[in-house]
């Protein structure tokens, strides 16, 4: 899982500064709260592999639609000359911070899960012995 | 390949992430973008200029109070000396000729406004700014119709002044300056207004031809601010008299 969003970033990165691809200016701040989405979408992703919930169809729909709404509260806040996009930043960074300390929990106890296996173990193999 | 369909999806994701990274990386390394800058930048930048004007306020200031003391001091010593004294006022004259001075007296207040436009594409577009050469043309005219002192916009003309436009602004002196244009000029108001209104002259130019709104006004007293900034003569040199034999 990890390996695949590493290899993704980086070619993403390498194709980035390589090739010479370019979007207009105006459209940039969208990009951006695309961007933000998606970084929403791979976390919560990430989480529901460890936990194991994983469905790809949740996960491509969640992605398309959140990135959608949040370009359109831009776009609308644009008009209306009121920062609605502030909505989308607080909703997807809160998000992201929550699934990261879920991340973290369900390593640390899976860390411990695996010493308390070999500490069984070793204390078996010493009682057998 | 269930299990993989997510890590495939996944990467794909990240491979956008990562794109989008780079091209803003990329886009934003440059100039300053376009489309929605970020409000705490704009505030910075504007703290920055008000920094500014007001650090060149002070410094203005200064330069004032000097230029007061030099004076006060020039007099003494005018007073004492009467060949100082024919310095002196000597000094006051090539002073007044070159516009480092205050100087206020009978005049004309010529004001160009742009036409008002109700096509809201052509806000932006500023008819003088665009045809800068029209705000040439009329000091040329004050000068010839003897002029003592002009200035556009509280900027002095002086011998170095320059009205160029630089990006969407005129800049006069260096100072970007906008529309609606204050030209005042010091002299004889019946000739100076003549001058410049005289029939398919440049007043009659810029009505008909731009459809700019141009009034003028006779005033008995105006005053015209002095040139504050400094000329340095890094070329010119003094020619040395030759000596005669």
């Amino acid at each position: 899982m990890i390996f695949a969003v590493v290899i993704g970033l980086a070619l993403g990165l390498a194709l980035g500064f390589g090739l010479d691809i370019s979007y207009p200016a105006n459209y940039s701040f969208y990009i951006t709260m695309g961007l933000l989405a998606a970084m929403d979408s791979i976390v919560g992703a990430a989480r529901s592999m460890m936990e194991e919930k994983y469905n790809n169809l949740i996960f491509i729909s969640g992605f398309v639609t959140n990135a959608l709404l949040a370009m359109l509260l831009t776009y609308v806040g644009d008009k209306l000359g009121v920062p609605l996009y502030y909505a989308a930043i607080l909703v997807f960074g809160g998000r992201l911070f929550n699934n990261l300390a879920v991340l973290r929990r369900l390593a640390i106890e899976r860390y411990f899960e695996r010493k308390n296996r070999k500490n069984e173990l070793k204390n078996k193999q010493n009682i057998e012995e | 390949m269930k299990k993989y369909s997510g890590l495939i999806v996944l990467g794909l994701l990240a491979l956008f992430i990562g794109l989008v990274l780079s091209i803003q990386l990329r886009m934003t390394a440059g100039s300053d973008q376009g489309g929605l800058v970020p409000l705490a930048k704009v505030r910075g930048y504007e703290a920055e200029l008000k920094n500014v004007k007001d650090e060149k306020e002070i410094v203005v200031q200064q330069l004032m109070d000097l230029e007061a003391r030099l004076n006060s001091i020039e007099g003494d010593k005018a007073k004492e000396d009467g060949f100082i004294n024919g310095l002196v006022s000597d000094l006051e004259k090539y002073k007044m000729s070159s516009g480092v001075l205050d100087v206020q007296g009978p005049g004309v207040l010529v004001t160009i406004k742009d036409p008002v436009v109700t096509d809201e594409y052509e806000k932006d577009f500023s008819t003088i700014m665009y045809n800068y050469e029209l705000l040439l043309s009329l000091v040329n005219k004050l000068k010839e119709a003897g002029a003592e002192g002009i200035s556009i916009n509280e900027q002095r003309i002086v011998g170095t002044s320059e009205v160029s436009k630089a990006g969407s602004n005129v800049n006069i002196n260096g100072t970007p300056t906008a529309p609606p244009y204050y030209v005042k000029a010091i002299g004889n108001p019946d000739t100076l207004n003549d001058a410049i209104n005289i029939r398919s002259g440049i007043i009659d130019t810029m009505k008909m031809k731009y459809n700019l709104i141009v009034t003028t006004e006779k005033k008995q007293n105006i005053v015209i601010p002095r040139y504050t900034g400094t000329i340095n003569f890094k070329y010119a040199k003094p020619v040395a008299e030759e000596k005669s034999e």
